[in-house]
């Protein structure tokens, strides 16, 4: 039911996607070319892939399996995803039932993922599950802000943004924490509220 | 550039736009408080369409939070003030410009502190 109304939203959202976020996008190019870079040799998992922005920005010859839970993005990420030299292969699913064994990637990479997905602790805990051992996490997310005033203006924009859009009051790191990742670095963009998460899934 | 006079300038608006329409809603006489939640009020409108118009062009939380703190902060100032005096719209409009620009300063020096590498 829940996962339903979420790919509705994002269903409905396609429409606009582009057009709300072209501005950031541009912004934040130069930002988002150093996050991918970091894509290495192994297996990936991108989440959430949305209409496909952000794969002008991967490496070339990667092996990543990218998802979304919504159709309507998935369709406009088409072409995009066919122009990609290496191996990219878009699917349909939700954050928080990924439908691949334990252990089977190497890196995830999220961007601007966390914000959206319902139970934000149950869907990093699948990541976690998917990811080998010593994997990386790296995630390009906007988060709640520690800081007056701008945790009051996210938390009061909080409950219109996320009718249409976006949750603004997430604590992803936190999040991250609580579902069994150890955080290797936070990279703050934009005040405390813009940032890459690097974390990895523990050996033991 | 295009994204620093934008971050200047949008603000700025916001305040200004506020700080005129706050003294058009607001007389002499109205209760202190009351003035100032109906100036947060307004400033919280005024930001709406800035901020539907500037987002897609130059960014998201960029926009929005500078935005929305420049309005309600001039709303609240100026709401304070159009409770005691009457101005000309365009000295209001000033007053509320200058309330944008020391937010957007504010932003830019929190920004500058909390920007980088955390751990």
């Amino acid at each position: 039911m829940m996962e339903s109304a979420v790919k509705k939203k994002w269903d409905r959202f396609s429409m606009f996607y582009k057009l709300h976020t072209s501005g950031a996008e541009k912004r934040w190019k130069p930002w988002k070319r150093d996050f991918f870079s970091k894509m290495g040799e192994g297996k990936i998992l991108f989440l959430a892939v949305g209409i496909g922005s952000e794969i002008r920005h991967f490496p070339e010859g990667r092996d990543i399996v990218g998802i979304d839970i919504s159709t309507e993005m998935l369709k406009k990420a088409g072409k995009a995803a066919s122009n990609y030299s290496g191996k990219l292969e878009l699917k349909e699913m939700d954050a928080q039932k990924l439908l691949f064994e334990d252990d089977f990637f190497d890196q995830i990479f999220t961007s601007c993922t966390f914000c959206s997905v319902p139970e934000p602790v149950v869907g990093l805990k699948e990541l976690k599950r998917v990811l080998k051992p010593g994997g990386e996490l790296w995630m390009f997310e906007h988060t709640i802000s520690n800081h007056f005033p701008f945790r009051q203006m996210l938390t009061m924009m909080n409950p219109v943004a996320e009718k249409i859009g976006p949750s603004l009051n997430r604590n992803t790191i936190l999040n991250v924490t609580l579902a069994g990742f150890v955080i290797k670095q936070i990279f703050n963009i934009y005040l405390d509220v813009v940032k890459t998460i690097h974390a990895v899934k523990p050996k033991a | 550039m295009v994204f620093k006079i934008a971050d200047f300038l949008i603000p700025t608006l916001v305040g200004g736009i506020t700080g005129y329409y706050t003294f058009m809603f607001i007389s002499p006489g109205w209760s202190m408080m009351l003035a100032m939640l109906v100036g947060m009020l307004v400033g919280m409108a005024a930001q709406i369409p800035v901020m539907l118009i500037g987002m897609p062009l130059f960014g998201a939380f960029e926009i929005m939070l500078p935005a929305m703190a420049a309005g309600m902060l001039s709303g609240m100032l100026n709401g304070m003030l159009a409770a005691e005096f009457v101005l000309p719209g365009g000295v209001a409009f000033l007053l509320g410009s200058g309330i944008g620009v020391l937010v957007i300063l504010y932003v830019q020096r929190q920004n500058r502190k909390l920007k980088g590498g955390v751990t």
